[in-house]
């Protein structure tokens, strides 16, 4: 499913298509010696002809395997990289030109590379951007004072960046790229290599900052619970093209459409009486794990219900990683 | 971004570029002690030339002031990026640059200044032991219009300097390795500047080629332009050149990292 570009969209994107031309390299001498008289060019195809667009305020999450063409669609968005074909506007600018104005207003944060010099305060970076984006006094001391707090980072500003944990240059990273309040944030990998407590607080920032400043966040990601902590809409690719586009709960409705059921009783109950498809979880009998259709499900509970007395009731959805391994693995094929 | 908001940025960069060189000053008085001794080599061979009766078109008063102010006119206008630009447009490192209103460009300018204050200090040190052994022969020129002409001359070879480096950078681009073409650049210019030997003492046949090589601009003009007694004629025509030279080389840089920024891929996340 593909929306079709929308009125108030501040992302507008229209056949997009990239392909990278690179030369095949063999091994062994011979083949090197061979590469210096004929080279065999190839070209792939990254990005196939996508088509979407996106609201002021959505939060967005690209999700695909390695090489499916989400990163490659990220940078031609934020303007690292020319589309081989196609159109696209982002808050009315081409991005591929660069122009000063788009690039105040957007920002991009990449896991694997850092904004901040090595060597100096994260301060000292604050302090270019400042320069850089044309900020005010008043303007930089309110968005330093907001987003220290914010990311609790009072005690970072003043120490060198080699000397911060990967936790703590994330937060300072988000700062950085925060610093000009941007409509849009393009967001890489942001928490790739950060520990649990770590990527709870990037993603605690990131949704409190689309709730207060109405920000425009587009996420890839490999970590499905920062798409599930942050995401409303998930588009899918695979082999550079879109294969879904909607909100992530009709993904997981339409890629696994049973609900697992979890009851655990006071006392055994009787196998015979249980539903079809019912297995114990335990060797006495008091869990019960079943799945169900979501419409079959007011019914199971009924079922349930009368087997005996209830001390504890779940019904989950598929986790999303199942989800996505199913749909991968299916050739990104979504079920109808 | 306007002209001054580029010289805050390029400032501030300055200042953040300098704490990273200053970390590296051992490294760099090294690479200095180097630079005095190549520099000095030539000195010395040429001096011993002149002494054995050899018939040198200038005099020994020249050939130790040329190659002093050879080795502060190098500092100044050397670059040295090429390897390093091609490096982080391969490695993807371009990405947070594009993604900025501030150029690249003003961060490899930064870092130029800033390695040139570390390199300045370590080097005016060992020209001064130098200078105390040949002081007598070490005559600079008293005319404040030498000075004044030298100024632009030397910032004309700065930009030429720069703009053949990022140019050579650049191709990094479209190839995986531009090491070779840097170091071949850097051996012809070696020859053809009058890092090596000076101009004056190449042979005459090859004097109208050696006027209006590029090379010539990057470092022999200025140093003639200070210790020489040109010619009205001669500096308007050296100027010019320098001047026809530059634009033809900015144009060129500017046209190659344009047309980079098409084919870029920003491999590396």
């Amino acid at each position: 499913m593909q929306s079709d570009p929308q009125v108030d969209a501040v992302i507008r994107v229209q056949n997009l298509t990239k392909t990278y031309t690179f030369h095949q390299q063999q091994s062994g001498l011979i083949a090197a010696i061979k590469s210096l008289f004929h080279r065999q060019m190839e070209t792939r195809l990254a990005v196939d002809a996508i088509s979407f667009a996106i609201r002021r305020g959505e939060v967005v999450g690209f999700l695909g395997p390695n090489g499916a063409g989400k990163t490659t669609t990220l940078k031609m968005l934020s303007g690292l990289l020319y589309p081989t074909s196609g159109e696209l506007s982002v808050l009315g600018h081409i991005p591929q030109k660069r122009a000063s104005e788009y690039l105040r207003r957007i920002s991009l944060v990449m896991g694997q590379k850092t904004m901040l010099w090595w060597d100096v305060t994260p301060m000292d970076t604050l302090l270019l951007h400042k320069d850089m984006y044309g900020l005010s006094d008043d303007l930089f001391q309110e968005s330093v004072a907001e987003l220290t707090q914010l990311l609790d980072v009072a005690d970072l500003l003043h120490v060198q960046v080699r000397k911060l944990s990967l936790g703590q240059r994330m937060r300072m990273e988000l700062m950085v790229a925060l610093l000009h309040r941007p409509e849009i944030v393009f967001l890489d990998e942001p928490t790739i290599g950060l520990d649990v407590v770590a990527k709870a607080n990037v993603r605690t920032f990131l949704a409190e900052l689309n709730r207060t400043r109405g920000t425009t966040i587009i996420i890839t990601s490999h970590d499905m619970d920062d798409i599930e902590a942050l995401c409303e809409r998930v588009i899918m690719i695979d082999h550079g093209r879109i294969q879904f586009d909607g909100r992530l709960p009709d993904l997981v409705q339409r890629m696994q459409p049973r609900k697992l059921v979890r009851v655990a009783y006071a006392a055994p109950v009787s196998a015979e009486q249980c539903p079809e498809g019912a297995r114990f979880e335990d060797e006495d009998g008091t869990v019960l794990v079943i799945e169900s259709l979501r419409e079959e499900l007011a019914g199971l509970l009924q079922h349930l219900g009368a087997l005996g007395d209830i001390q504890d009731l779940s019904v989950n959805d598929a986790d999303l990683d199942d989800v996505l391994r199913d749909f991968f693995t299916n050739g990104g094929e979504v079920r109808s | 971004m306007t002209p001054a908001s580029q010289l805050r940025v390029l400032r501030r960069l300055t200042s953040i570029e300098l704490v990273g060189s200053l970390m590296y000053r051992t490294q760099f008085a090294v690479y200095m002690v180097s630079t005095v001794v190549s520099i000095m080599v030539g000195l010395f061979i040429w001096l011993r030339v002149g002494e054995s009766g050899g018939d040198l078109p200038v005099d020994r008063e020249f050939i130790v002031t040329y190659y002093l102010m050879l080795a502060v006119v190098r500092t100044l206008v050397s670059t040295w990026h090429s390897e390093f630009l091609a490096q982080v447009i391969r490695k993807g490192e371009l990405n947070a640059w594009l993604a900025r209103p501030g150029s690249y460009i003003l961060n490899l300018l930064a870092n130029n200044f800033s390695e040139k204050i570390v390199k300045m200090s370590t080097i005016l040190p060992m020209l001064g032991v130098i200078w105390w052994f040949y002081r007598d022969q070490f005559a600079l020129p008293t005319e404040i219009s030498r000075w004044l002409l030298f100024i632009p001359a030397l910032v004309g070879a700065f930009v030429l300097e720069f703009c053949l480096t990022t140019t050579i950078g650049s191709l990094g681009f479209w190839m995986d390795e531009n090491s070779g073409i840097a170091r071949s650049r850097h051996v012809i210019a070696m020859a053809l500047s009058g890092e090596l030997v000076p101009l004056a003492l190449y042979p005459a046949w090859a004097t109208t080629f050696l006027d209006i090589q590029v090379f010539r601009f990057t470092m022999s003009f200025p140093l003639e332009v200070l210790l020489t007694d040109l010619s009205s004629q001669q500096l308007v025509a050296g100027f010019v050149l320098q001047f026809a030279w530059l634009v033809a080389i900015v144009m060129v840089c500017r046209f190659t990292w344009q047309r980079g920024l098409h084919a870029y891929s920003g491999i590396g996340a």
